[in-house]
């Protein structure tokens, strides 16, 4: 009890201790400010040069609050400015936008800051996307193949024993913005598709469901085009809703290949074991793949600079190549007698929804013409 | 917000996108077809369908027998396209629900045989033989039918039956009646048994098969029955061949014209063989009988497989038989001393000389490293001249799985060696499979008949176009 009064004594002081140093340091600020709009401009600089300054010793110290940090900075790189020590306030200003990465000037800041500004790079040098979502597949069959005559071979439809074909899928993307609200992307990501087929060998007698699972690691490359990327709304704020569209493509490398779940009723019911061989060592599915891709989303300005986002997004995959290797498609007898089941060719095209977060990655710097 | 749209209506073109392979199989290169519905079906026969002038393939047409659901077996005729797809099918035979007329009883039996004025019915079960095409005019059937007539106390006696149906599969009338029969004597309840009908040169039809005898006291045995018949004149000749002796039996399986107008029948007899095997009761071999065009036999040979490397005795039952330009080729099953079977195929010349014969006792997919016993169904020739036994392996254990009969796929050379790598099964994992006969395609490739059983008293018929290698791919 005594340790725990103790600690409870302890935190109280340290927060009065916090709170009046923060009151102590807006206060510092404010004097700063109300010294730039008298034009004591030396005062703010010397103050600042004076490492035991309250005000030096607020913007060290880590105690302005981020804001206050800005407003800090912003108020040196003018003074800096007006000083005409343009070394100071490219420094000063860099520091700002260590702070406020894309840093929005007001309409009340100088033509002095804006020119300033004009002469680094503000734009993040690159956007880490991470992404994750749930796929359908569409397979697209190209011809059919069946062992039997009523041709009765559904893919994906809900019923009593089928699924929708539901996989996983996650992307790592790195983006770079080009110009206009078009940025193109590229990364890694892994991918689990999930076809599932109802055969009818005979009808409500004789049936069979195949499930094949596919993980693929797969090299995206998209071109994205999005609205409002550089828009402000009528107070001069920057849009957060950013709608887009994209296009891409893909080079797929197929990992593995199953059948799971694979079985046939009717007779003596028999189920494939699900150890059974990898669909990709027999060489029974294409090992690699092209595809183009595309869809739309709706990205959200997140965070306090607004500078990284949250997404959600509809994307559609079409394969372009077949799925099967159509040389190998009798390759295994378990599939092809006891379950009845032959591989159409398919393009194992996918739709998905996914959600992801981009992170925005900077390095304050001037731009190559003003080194 | 109009770039935006014209950029999703430009993406949704080009995403729907897709490139054939141009490279990729058409569906009649190879495939695997089930046929049947949920019953029991067995195939016998498979052959190819010519158009009328013989020379372009149609399609194929598989002869063999469907459990119906009145718990009896009846013939069934199924015909697909080349590709495999089923045209229509057919089955038909003797039941306890239609009159049928028997033909031709030696001791002119009625279709009355209790006395009561009324049509008797009787149920049989049918066992198919062979299928023969006739281009331009329909298909010739032949078979057992095994009775059941209960009023009679009659119960598998079997009768040697035939028929025949036009080019839509429908049963021609021939002698008032649909579905003809031979049979043997009805007193004793012999039985004769169909197994091969072949269209002559002449115009006539050869049947073939064979016909059992009590020669008075012990068992009774089959001897060699031939029949030539005429549409417009009926029985032309028919006439017994074999060996007379308690249980020693022959019984031709397949029938032959040769181009002088002799006929040739092979089957499988008691009779010594000529390479000095066993014979008797205790030693069946290949038998090799060749007769002018009216039946009189000119030639006869009898010859077995023979291990020289030990004192095991093989009894070589004869199932098929086809013609190649060497001679004959035959496939069948020896079932040793030692109580094992395995396949045997034999090429005989033109004038029924032996040229060589060989058994197969593969071990190349049992892990246990003991040979594969196997059974000789079916043989077909493949375009690079070999010759392919089509059968079935019993059960074996193929690296971590057990395997129950799966049908079975054979090359052979000329000389009747294997050919390496020319080997391999078709079937489920569990159940009692087996290729019965094949076929040779115009294209190279080969179709085979199978029977595949899918457990539960399933079994259905499948046709498996081949690469020539039995490779399916």
């Amino acid at each position: 009890m005594k340790k725990h009064l103790i600690t409870l004594f302890l935190l109280v002081n340290a927060c009065w201790v916090f709170a009046q140093s923060s009151s102590q340091c807006a206060r510092a600020l404010s004097q700063a400010e109300l010294a730039f709009e008298q034009g004591r401009l030396s005062d703010i600089i010397s103050d600042y040069s004076n490492s035991n300054s309250g005000f030096t010793r607020c913007l060290e110290g880590g105690v302005f609050s981020v804001d206050e940090e800005i407003r800090a900075y912003k108020l040196l790189t003018k003074a800096y400015l007006f000083q005409d020590d343009e070394e100071m306030a490219e420094e000063m200003f860099v520091k700002l936008l260590g702070v406020d990465k894309e840093h929005q000037l007001a309409a009340e800041d100088p033509a002095e800051l804006y020119l300033l500004k004009d002469k680094f790079k503000t734009e993040p040098i690159l956007r880490v996307a991470v992404r994750g979502g749930l796929n359908k597949s569409l397979p697209s069959v190209i011809q059919n193949f069946n062992t039997f005559q009523t041709g009765q071979k559904r893919y994906n439809e809900k019923g009593n024993d089928t699924g929708l074909g539901i996989g996983f899928w996650a992307e790592v993307l790195a983006e770079r913005h080009i110009t206009k609200g078009i940025e193109v992307a590229s990364g890694v990501q892994y991918r689990i598709a999930t076809y599932e087929i109802e055969g009818e060998m005979i009808e409500n007698d004789l049936n069979y469901v195949a499930k094949n699972t596919s993980n693929m690691l797969r090299i995206p490359l998209i071109a994205r085009y999005s609205l409002n990327y550089d828009n402000k709304d009528e107070d001069g704020n920057r849009i957060k809703l950013l709608p887009y569209v994209f296009i891409g493509g893909s080079f797929d490398l197929m990992l593995k290949a199953k059948y799971l779940d694979t079985r046939r009723t009717g007779g003596t019911a028999y189920t494939l074991p699900d150890a059974s061989q990898d669909l990709k060592e027999a060489d029974q599915v294409s090992s690699t793949n092209v595809s183009i891709m595309g869809g739309l989303g709706v990205r959200f300005r997140v965070g306090r600079s607004e500078v990284d986002f949250f997404s959600i997004e509809l994307r559609y995959d079409n394969s372009l190549f077949n799925y099967i290797n159509p040389d190998n498609r009798w390759a295994n007898k378990d599939v092809n007698f006891g379950i009845g089941h032959v591989e159409d060719d398919l393009t194992l095209n996918t739709v998905s929804i996914s959600f992801g977060y981009t992170r925005s990655l900077y390095i304050p710097r001037k731009r190559k013409q003003y080194r | 917000m109009r770039y935006l749209f014209q950029i999703i209506i430009a993406s949704l073109l080009i995403v729907s996108c897709q490139i054939e392979d141009e490279n990729a199989p058409a569906p009649d290169e190879t495939y695997v077809k089930y046929y049947g519905e949920l019953t029991s079906y067995e195939a016998s026969d498979i052959e190819i369908i010519y158009d009328a002038t013989g020379e372009v393939a149609e399609g194929l047409i598989v002869f063999g027998t469907k459990l119906t659901e009145n718990g009896d077996t009846d013939y069934f005729i199924l015909r697909t396209d080349l590709q495999g797809n089923l045209v229509d099918s057919i089955s038909f035979g003797y039941s306890d629900t239609l009159d049928i007329q028997p033909f031709g009883s030696p001791d002119g039996l009625a279709d009355d045989w209790t006395g009561d004025g009324v049509k008797d019915r009787f149920r049989a079960d049918e066992f198919a033989g062979q299928i023969q095409p006739i281009n331009g005019f329909g298909y010739a059937i032949i078979g057992s039918s095994s009775i059941t007539i209960n009023a009679l106390g009659v119960s598998d006696w079997r009768w040697l039956t035939f028929g025949f149906l036009d080019l839509d599969l429908e049963p021609i009338r021939f002698l008032n009646d649909t579905l003809l029969a031979r049979i043997s004597d009805s007193g004793d309840q012999l039985d004769m048994v169909g197994n091969d009908i072949i269209l002559l040169s002449s115009g006539g039809f050869l049947l073939a098969g064979g016909q059992e005898f009590d020669r008075g006291g012990g068992d009774t045995d089959f001897d060699n029955y031939f029949m030539k018949l005429n549409f417009d004149d009926g029985i032309v000749f028919e006439s017994n061949q074999g060996i007379s002796g308690e249980g020693e039996d022959d019984i031709l399986v397949r029938v032959f014209e040769k181009s002088n107008g002799n006929l040739v029948m092979i089957g499988s007899s008691n009779t010594p063989s000529l390479l000095g095997e066993n014979a008797g009761v205790n030693g069946v071999n290949v038998f090799y009988l060749e007769t002018d065009e009216n039946g009189t036999p000119v030639n006869s040979a009898a010859y077995g497989i023979d291990n020289v490397n030990n004192n095991v005795v093989y009894n070589d039952q004869v199932n098929n038989a086809i013609r190649l330009s060497s001679g004959f080729g035959i496939v069948g099953t020896s079932s040793t001393s030692q109580n094992q079977r395995f396949g045997f195929i034999m090429n005989l010349s033109n004038n029924g000389i032996y040229l060589s014969g060989n058994s197969h006792d593969s071990s190349l997919y049992n892990t246990e490293s003991v040979t594969l016993q196997n059974t000789g169904r079916g043989i077909v020739q493949a375009p690079d001249n070999d010759l392919v036994m089509l059968g079935q392996y019993t059960s074996f254990t193929s690296g971590t799985n057990s395997r129950g009969g799966e049908g079975m796929f054979v090359k052979f050379d000329q000389a009747s060696n294997p050919v390496e790598g020319a080997e391999s099964f078709f079937g489920l994992s569990d159940g009692n499979d087996n290729i019965v006969d094949a076929v040779t395609l115009p294209d190279g490739k080969i179709v085979a008949v199978a029977n595949v059983d899918f457990g539960g008293g399933v079994k259905l018929i499948s046709i498996i176009k081949l690469n020539s290698d039995g490779s399916l791919d």
